[in-house]
């Protein structure tokens, strides 16, 4: 056994899990004010997670476009979009802090696009004026990385480690966060990490459904590690779905046919050529992502779906010249993968449907980014409160990210100065260590990989965009019946201790069954429809009961799920539509 | 048989192997056909290795992670399609940490 337990013991002031848009940021902000700064990633800095793959936009109410718009504004549509569920101390403070952090992003490198001196801001839907700025290009993420990468490098006191799945964090004796531990996958060796603040940036659980267009990181293992160190999760049930992935062989890629239609404004058709969005929308096919996405999914139910089980996004109404030529202006390399698809755009439609996009719901915060656990701060899509009960289009999962990574970044800086170095209880150490000790000697059993999977499915057929409570008690059942036979035969079934993916999967597929019974569980609570939650039982929102967040914790005698009100201390829901 | 693909993936444990060998599997018709190379190093990996290491992070051609050598050419593994016949190995001139996956530099 020997090699197996050795356990690299490293310290610093500030640890941040997640070394992406939320992690890069509140790493690079605490860095700056002179503490040392450990980043932590299970995959590659700058080539994991979600942030890679954003699109171009970011919310920020500079006016540049239209002199009306105001942080006051931003707040308000965030707040509307979010169904009232949205923190709005966390909500105002963010909209301020973003005329200042989105910005900054241009002086660290990132490119947007601009008229002359003034940023050229778009409008998308549930925004009142045009207030998203864009990068240049495709892809946000490469903007972002490029800015990311400038200040990584200009700053000689932040350690990035690679390839370290964090599993657990460490607590004091007085429940205080005081470190994390983890396993280099690199080594398969067991990493101990000692730190003043932590910060958790570790991004949403998407991967628990089946169809999802994020990254296949995005398996929510930092809120099941706050979860268990006592943090609250909140707003569980509240999950967004992107009606544009790809549901044409190869299921892949949600970017470009979103890409077309919002620059071309495309119909959508089912499988008997009807303009069906009307049913699900009164904005038709212009609807937001929650109705369009139903919409589709809806069809399919009725079996009016396409072979893959998705819609048609028709583009035929315009010009062939007129589409020929938005391609070989704007975007060229579209072209060519819809050449690859065998699909000729100006006659064909795409199948789009569907896909788990992003978590609203997260890490129970304050409006700094505080988590219930002293010294633990949660901080861009892991974190809930922000978005409420649905996030709106056109880049705010960004703008989060750039101001909490600013607020929790600088609090842990100033809080690290004044500890002392803390102290770790090893036998934490050790019993993180068994448990990851007991999966690598098991060679037979149940692979991580083959639980994800039956989650996946699970998930996609009970708790995913129609939801009523025959359903969510079956796919309960279903969980819980991998719990009690699958979960405690879990295995790593590969030879080597180098990469084993075996690993990495067998300790996320125990987030994933953790988290899906949250999921699950909250949505049987919430007997209504809002948001990104619609229940086919309760179609109504019903705000004199549910203008309530759901509150997940961790006591000794198990879960518990809490209704409470959210902090709404400056506008309440009018009546009638909103 | 006429319809199944022959995979050689390069394999590679710097703790056990001295040299790198390859290893070849036969993978069914919708697991070549019209898939992405990352769909069918997935399918090998859940139906036949379980110790296969390789990198799939964003399966959206946009981070590069998943960079690789199939019948000798670099491609991403999660935009070039695969074939009937592939030999997949790791991109040359780079040091080999285990399988397909190499030092790469980070963003």
């Amino acid at each position: 056994m020997g090699a197996d337990h050795t356990c690299q013991e490293i310290e610093c002031e500030v640890l941040v899990i997640g070394s992406e848009a939320a992690g890069a940021k509140a790493s690079i902000e605490a860095a700056e004010e002179v503490v040392d700064t450990l980043v932590v990633t299970k995959g590659l800095v700058g080539k994991g997670g979600d942030t890679i793959m954003a699109g171009t936009g970011v919310q920020a109410p500079l006016g540049h476009t239209d002199p009306r718009d105001t942080p006051e504004a931003f707040f308000e549509d965030v707040v509307k979009g979010g169904a009232y569920l949205n923190n709005q101390k966390l909500v105002e403070r963010l909209a301020r802090l973003s005329l200042t952090e989105v910005p900054k992003m241009e002086k660290w490198g990132a490119k947007f696009v601009k008229r002359g001196e003034k940023f050229d801001q778009a409008q998308y839907p549930g925004s009142s004026y045009p207030r998203g700025l864009r990068a240049v290009g495709d892809h946000g993420g490469l903007q972002w990385r490029t800015a990311f990468s400038s200040q990584f490098k200009r700053l000689n006191n932040i350690r990035r480690m690679e390839d370290t799945f964090i599993s657990s964090l460490l607590l004091s004796s007085d429940g205080e966060a005081v470190g994390a531990f983890g396993v280099s996958l690199r080594t398969g060796h067991c990493v101990a990490i000692r730190s003043k603040q932590t910060i958790l940036a570790t991004g949403g659980c998407a991967q628990i459904y089946r169809k999802t267009d994020s990254s296949v990181d995005a398996t929510g293992d930092g809120m099941v590690m706050a979860y268990n160190a006592g943090a609250e999760l909140m707003d569980m049930e509240f999950q967004q779905f992107f009606p544009f992935c790809c549901y044409m062989s190869p299921f892949e890629m949600s970017i470009f046919p979103t890409s077309l239609h919002y620059n071309l404004h495309g119909k959508f058709y089912n499988a008997l050529g009807e303009a069906f969005m009307e049913r699900y929308s009164p904005r038709k096919d212009w609807g937001l992502r929650d109705e369009v996405s139903r919409g589709i999914y809806l069809e399919n139910k009725y079996g009016r779906g396409t072979p893959n089980g998705g819609a048609y996004l028709s583009f035929n109404h315009l010009p062939e010249n007129l589409i020929e030529n938005f391609f070989e202006r704007l975007k060229p390399s579209y072209m060519a993968k819809l050449k690859q698809m065998g699909i000729d755009i100006r006659r064909q439609a795409i199948e789009v449907g569907p896909g788990a996009h992003y978590s609203m719901g997260g890490i129970r915060i304050n409006e700094s980014c505080e988590t219930a656990v002293p010294h633990l701060f949660a901080v861009g899509e892991v974190a809930s409160g922000a978005d409420g009960a649905e996030r709106i289009d056109g880049g705010p999962a960004m703008t989060w990210c750039f101001t909490m990574g600013y607020i929790a970044g600088k609090e842990a800086a100033r809080r690290a100065k004044q500890l002392s170095r803390p102290k770790v209880d090893l036998s934490q150490v050790d019993a993180e260590q068994q448990r990851v000790s007991t999966l690598w000697e098991r060679k037979e059993g149940v692979r991580g990989s083959e639980i994800k999977n039956a989650v996946k499915d699970i998930m996609w057929e009970y708790g995913a965009l129609v939801r009523n409570i025959d359903g969510l008690k079956k796919g309960l059942e279903l969980i819980e019946r991998i719990k009690a036979d699958d979960l405690p035969r879990l295995c790593v079934a590969g030879p080597s201790r180098l990469f084993n993916k075996g690993l990495t999967e067998a300790l996320e597929a125990e987030n994933m069954v953790k988290l899906s019974e949250m999921i699950l569980r909250a949505a049987s609570i919430r007997e209504e429809s809002r948001g990104a939650h619609y229940r086919s039982d309760y179609i109504s929102r019903n705000d004199a009961q549910w203008i309530k967040n759901i509150v997940i914790k961790k006591r000794p005698e198990g879960i518990t799920f809490t209704p409470v009100s959210p902090i709404m201390d400056t506008i309440k829901p009018t009546e009638g539509r909103e | 048989m006429e319809n199944k693909g022959i995979v050689t993936i390069f394999r590679f444990d710097p703790t056990v192997d001295k040299e790198p060998r390859y290893e070849r599997y036969e993978v069914p018709y919708e697991y070549w056909h019209r898939v992405k190379v990352i769909d069918t190093l997935r399918y090998v990996y859940e139906v036949f290795d379980p110790g296969l290491s390789f990198r799939e992070p964003c399966r959206q051609q946009i981070c590069g992670a998943c960079i690789l050598f199939v019948n000798k050419k670099s491609v991403l593994a999660c935009e070039a399609f695969s074939e009937k016949e592939m030999v997949i190995e790791p991109i040359p001139n780079r040091v080999v940490l285990k399988d397909l996956i190499t030092e790469s530099s980070s963003g």
